[in-house]
């Protein structure tokens, strides 16, 4: 049996049974309740350690700490931002307003590796294992690892796939294992780009996800799945990749993009003989099934040219995202902040036609 | 063809068949396009289309404009009938009593394309309308309306009647359009005068609610409101005089599908109807001025008189004989007008309000046009000499003078009349005439609102009433104080004035004493209501870390015990008793922390039901209640803008009360959440299957807070009570509701429960949706 990971725990309150369930997922856990003096914690802080896990709010304990994890987490990130010794910083607070102010989704704080509630925790032990894990385990290959191509799990022949923008990032983080490791798992494998999840990659497909043979597909695109870091927590596939597959294996003279959701499967069924490929629907309000991405709120097909746009900073290889008219119909909060005024308004102008016409 | 054979060819046909016109020309235009020098237009029949279709894209425009030309026409009455409408290809006729055309007029008017008559002639010629038409567009309206025209048209003079038929279908590309013949015959006189149009194979199908639309459109867009009846009102009137007045325009919409006929709505029901009162005032022969106040909502049917003197209405006006008005008055916003008519006769009254003033027969301007304050009654009304509203936009009205004696001239602009002794008494005739009716109308709606109302909680309303009672009897007594020395009679009308006003202080006084009460006990109770919200918050903020924890401990037991079976079982229900009291906990964290945010914000009310479906679902399972997510009807379904908390506390009140009433049946039940949008408010429905309210409790329910003794001091309030009771907790919902203007009442039940609540509450505007980014 493979020794489990060293976790060192900050909580400061009742954390008994907490400590229990991360020992019960196989850690080895320390616990600690902070002191106001963070040389304390150093002190307590053994070499082995893999991973730390932090509550937000650390001032209620025993000892009077006079910080909150924020503080603790940016010492830890300064003191190993070059020494090529950084380790997973995660939050796990019950306060779900302050885990979304340090969500990754929603926020450009780069200070935890991962955040989550208490709740989540305790709902999804086996997730929260996955990914900590992940998480470890790239930590140590970008620590032994020296090349980007071998941290992203590609051969030298390969290299073409990667821009020179992507690359020149990656060089500027140096040894720091937090900005190289949030680089690959928030900027590349998060995000639509270089590197697509399955709903993405069915929706350029062209396939519908629940078709009886997309396992068969998948199957028959293994070559260009994504192998480097967290890829044992993530499914993703290298979009070149796919689309050297389509050439040499479906069509060499359409490219995907020009074509129909029902024509790319045709094509598919033809070519690979996988007869149980259904092709994929679009949503209501939608008037192209030219499918190129999904709609983030339904992670139904959607091709752009129907989408409305979600305005972000986006990087130079990631591509933008949208969701459908139907979707923003709903009006959901978290997105309210990413449309623009021209879209809100034609959005209420349907919506105020789809109200009176019933 | 060359030039010779197209000159041969012509000269035969003079000669052979001269009534061969179409030929006639069509050669002779030929032959014209051998003219070496000279060039010419020429005129493709596709400019009809082009013209009909682009000009008038809409079928609504193209039928006001035929209303249009029926107005400019003089007419008293257009009759619209469309018949078998419902589908495509049906008729329409457009019958009114105007002047009709002659031959001539329908030839040089009718037939001439960009004809310049309405230019020229911009007054119609019997009434003296302002012409409402466009130069020219009707007839290609009725190109794009139908495919066949019948015009029979026939005028006083003429003892016969001209049909004309046109087939819009012979108007195609590449003919020429001079080449297009249409057939004219000549018939019996089927009426005095007017003309009739009949339009065939429509192009549209016209739904009842098409039908609303146009006339909508068409009383926008034509103003005249009808300022008599019927002449013999003005009996008065000499006949020697040209008097002619113009009656009004009346517009009736009728649909008729085989032998049902159905009126759309006509225009006069609709001003008249609605009017609040109609004030009528004239002056008799020896200057003695008189006048009537009538009106059936407010029971009101009084005639009084007005003297030139304010003092003493037996005074006659010198300068005045022969005068008569009228006057609709309309007060808006109060309820007094059916709210499907109160818009439009609002915004007519923008155009059309006021009082006109006609001479002989004839209209004197700029006096009625709006903007214009003859009566100086908006100045009047901005002063807030009087309260009761009475600016031109409250009155439909004109003044008709019978000046044979030339007592009133026109000035040498012809714009209004000369400023003269006569002129101002005039205008202290009419002024006067219109208060005092106001004034008496003002007086009659008050004592009525005071005395319908009886129930709880409007005493504010009520105080209101009186405060504004109180003033009104000021304004009236600083009336009779303006005049100079006043008789025995005048002092006793002051003395009894101001004895109203000792009684209605006293009412006041008494009122405010009740409401004041009331208003303490309210205060305390929302007292301790606020210390049971901030000890709910602390509690639920302690609570939640040992809930988290508990919930782990259980999942561990849950895996160690696989194997022993009733363990097992008790610790799942343990389980789902900890999830069921943790998504409480969550929803009321929300809740509070929601709280500590102040600012108000649109609430898009189906994503609230939502949140608060999936914090609250797992409690209704449990309590074997089938919960399903809120549906939706509707999109953008945002409220003005409200305090996110007081969803929550809505929300969960319905829910807990349809809990409790669900029990009370003791069977498994359902609630369900339904969100939409009407015209103006976004509403939520709660239903539920519990046992019902009873029809007298519909009301109450709302209303409970005070119904058992309250309380007069903090100490004696039995909070536990109060709050676990249902009626508090409807009664903070109505009390959130109202504060938006909103409403909430049990509604029928839907299909499968006994219970319905509706909230309704207005919607965001555009402006409050810019505002938030929304």
């Amino acid at each position: 049996m493979i020794m489990g990971y060293k976790i060192f725990y900050i909580d400061d309150l009742e954390t008994d049974s907490r400590k229990k369930d991360l020992e019960e997922l196989g850690y080895i856990v320390k616990l600690y309740d902070p002191t106001s003096n963070l040389k304390d914690l150093f002190k307590e802080l053994e070499d082995d350690t893999q991973a730390v896990i932090l509550d937000y709010r650390l001032t209620k304990g025993s000892h009077n700490a006079c910080f909150d994890a924020p503080t603790i987490a940016q010492t830890l990130r300064t003191k190993h931002k070059d020494d090529n010794k950084g380790i997973p910083l995660v939050l796990m607070s019950n306060e779900r307003i302050k885990v979304s102010e340090f969500d990754k989704d929603f926020t450009s704080q780069d200070l935890f590796d991962f955040v989550l509630t208490k709740e989540d925790f305790t709902r999804g032990m086996n997730s929260f294992k996955l990914k900590l894990n992940s998480f470890i385990i790239a930590y140590n290959k970008i620590r032994t690892e020296k090349t980007l191509l071998n941290i992203l799990g590609l051969r030298e022949a390969d290299g073409f796939i990667i821009p020179s923008r992507f690359s020149a990032v990656f060089e500027k983080a140096g040894k720091n294992q937090l900005k190289i490791s949030s680089f690959i798992y928030d900027d590349l494998l998060s995000a639509v780009g270089l590197t697509i999840g399955e709903d993405v990659l069915a929706a350029r497909l062209g396939v519908a996800k629940d078709s009886a043979d997309w396992a068969a597909l998948l199957e028959s695109l293994k070559n260009a799945k994504y192998q480097g870091i967290f890829s044992d927590n993530k499914d993703r596939w290298w979009m070149e990749k796919i689309n050297i597959w389509w050439k040499e294996r479906v069509s060499d003279t359409i490219p995907l993009r020009r074509l129909t959701a029902d024509e790319r499967v045709n094509l598919i069924k033809e070519k690979l003989e996988l007869e149980g490929l259904k092709s994929a629907i679009k949503s209501k309000y939608s008037n192209s099934s030219n499918f190129w991405t999904i709609c983030k709120f339904s992670k139904l097909p959607l091709d752009p040219f129907d989408g409305i746009e979600l305005l972000k900073d986006y990087l130079p290889w990631q591509e933008k995202q949208y969701l459908s008219i139907d979707s923003a119909l709903l009006n959901k909060e978290e997105y309210q902040n990413l449309i623009s005024n021209i879209d809100k308004k034609a959005i209420r102008d349907l919506a105020s036609k789809l109200n009176t016409n019933g | 063809m060359d030039e010779k054979t197209i000159r041969d060819e012509l000269s035969e046909v003079l000669a052979n068949e001269p009534n061969n016109y179409s030929k006639i020309i069509e050669l002779s235009s030929k032959l014209a396009s051998f003219d070496s020098e000279n060039v010419r237009f020429s005129v493709d029949a596709g400019v009809i289309d082009r013209l009909g279709t682009e000009l008038v894209a809409r079928q609504e425009t193209a039928v006001s404009e035929l209303v249009k030309n029926a107005y400019d026409a003089d007419a008293k009455k257009v009759t619209l009938k469309f018949e078998n409408s419902d589908v495509i290809g049906g008729t329409l006729f457009i019958e009114d009593d105007g002047l009709g055309m002659t031959r001539d007029q329908l030839i040089n008017g009718f037939m001439r394309i960009s004809s310049t008559d309405k230019l020229r002639n911009p007054l119609s010629e019997k009434f003296g309308r302002k012409r409402a038409g466009q130069k020219g567009i009707g007839r290609f309206a009725v190109q794009r309306l139908g495919e066949k025209l019948t015009i029979t048209t026939q005028t006083v003079n003429d003892d016969f009647a001209l049909v004309l038929t046109i087939d819009w279908n012979q108007y195609l590309g590449d003919t020429d359009l001079i080449n297009i013949t249409n057939k004219i015959i000549t018939v019996d006189k089927r009426k005095n005068e007017g003309t009739t149009l009949k339009i065939e194979n429509l192009r549209d199908r016209w739904s009842q609610a098409a039908i609303k639309r146009i006339y909508k459109y068409v009383s926008a867009i034509i103003q005249p409101f009808p300022l008599s009846e019927e002449k013999k009102d003005y009996d008065l009137i000499e006949n020697k005089i040209n008097t002619i007045v113009d009656p009004g325009f009346k517009t009736v919409f009728k649909k008729i599908n085989g032998e049902n006929s159905i009126t759309i709505a006509d225009e006069s029901t609709m001003v008249y109807d609605y009017a609040l009162a109609e004030i009528q005032g004239w002056v008799d022969d020896n200057g003695l001025g008189i006048f009537s106040v009538k009106s059936k909502k407010l029971s009101i049917d009084e005639v009084g008189e007005i003297g030139s003197d304010p003092d003493d209405m037996t005074v006659p006006f010198s300068k005045l004989r022969k005068v008569r008005f009228k006057a609709f008055y309309y007060i808006y916003n109060v309820d007094l007008i059916p709210k499907m008519h109160e818009t439009s006769i609002k915004k007519l009254s923008k155009i059309a309000g006021g009082i006109r003033l006609y001479r002989n027969g004839f209209r004197v301007l700029p006096y009625g046009e709006s903007k214009d304050d003859w009566l100086k009654l908006d100045a009047s009304a901005n002063q807030r000499s009087f309260l009761p509203v009475h600016s031109n936009a409250n009155f439909f009205g004109f003044v008709e003078l019978t000046d044979t004696d030339k007592v009133f001239n026109e000035t040498s602009s012809r714009e209004g009349l000369m400023e003269n002794e006569a002129l101002i008494q005039l205008q202290n005739f009419v002024y006067r005439t219109l208060m005092t009716a106001v004034l008496k109308i003002a007086e009659v709606r008050n004592i009525k609102i005071v005395s319908g109302q009886k129930k709880e909680g409007k005493l504010y309303e009520k105080i209101e009433v009186r405060i504004k009672d109180i003033a009104h009897t000021l304004e009236a007594l600083d009336l009779e104080l303006e005049k100079e020395e006043g008789n025995v009679q005048i002092k006793r009308k002051r003395k009894k004035t101001i004895q109203k006003i000792k009684k209605d202080l006293e009412e006041i006084s008494e009122l405010q004493r009740e409401e004041t009460s009331k208003m303490l006990k309210e205060k305390s109770m929302l007292r301790v209501l606020s210390s049971v919200g901030i000890t709910i918050g602390q509690f639920i903020h302690e609570v939640r870390d040992y809930l988290i924890n508990m919930e782990s401990d259980v999942q561990f037991l849950l895996e160690k015990l696989g194997s022993d079976s009733i363990f097992l079982e008790r610790i799942m229900i343990l389980e789902k008793n900890i999830t069921t009291f943790q998504s409480y906990t969550s929803y009321f964290d929300n809740v509070i922390s929601q709280n500590v945010i102040r600012e108000l914000k649109p609430i898009e009310i189906q994503n609230t039901a939502e949140k608060f479906w999936n914090s609250i679902h797992n409690d209704a399972e449990k309590s074997d209640i089938s919960f399903e997510v809120p549906v939706r009807h509707g999109f953008y379904l945002y409220t003005l803008p409200m305090h996110p908390s007081e969803w929550s506390s809505i929300l969960f009140n319905f829910y807990t009360n349809a809990k409790k009433a669900i029990k009370r049946t003791k069977k498994a039940g359902e609630v369900k959440i339904e969100c939409g949008a009407d015209d103006k408010y976004i509403y939520l429905e709660f239903s539920d299957t519990g046992d019902g309210i009873s029809e007298e409790n519909e009301e109450k329910i709302f209303d409970e807070f005070f119904t058992t003794t309250s309380p007069n001091s903090l100490e004696e309030i039995d909070a536990s009570n109060e709050v676990t009771g249902t009626g508090l907790g409807l009664k903070i919902v109505k009390d959130i509701v109202s504060s938006y203007r909103g409403n909430i009442q049990v509604v029928s039940p839907k299909e499968g429960f006994n219970t319905c609540l509706r909230i309704e509450i207005p919607k965001a505007t555009d402006k409050e949706l810019d505002d938030y980014g929304i």
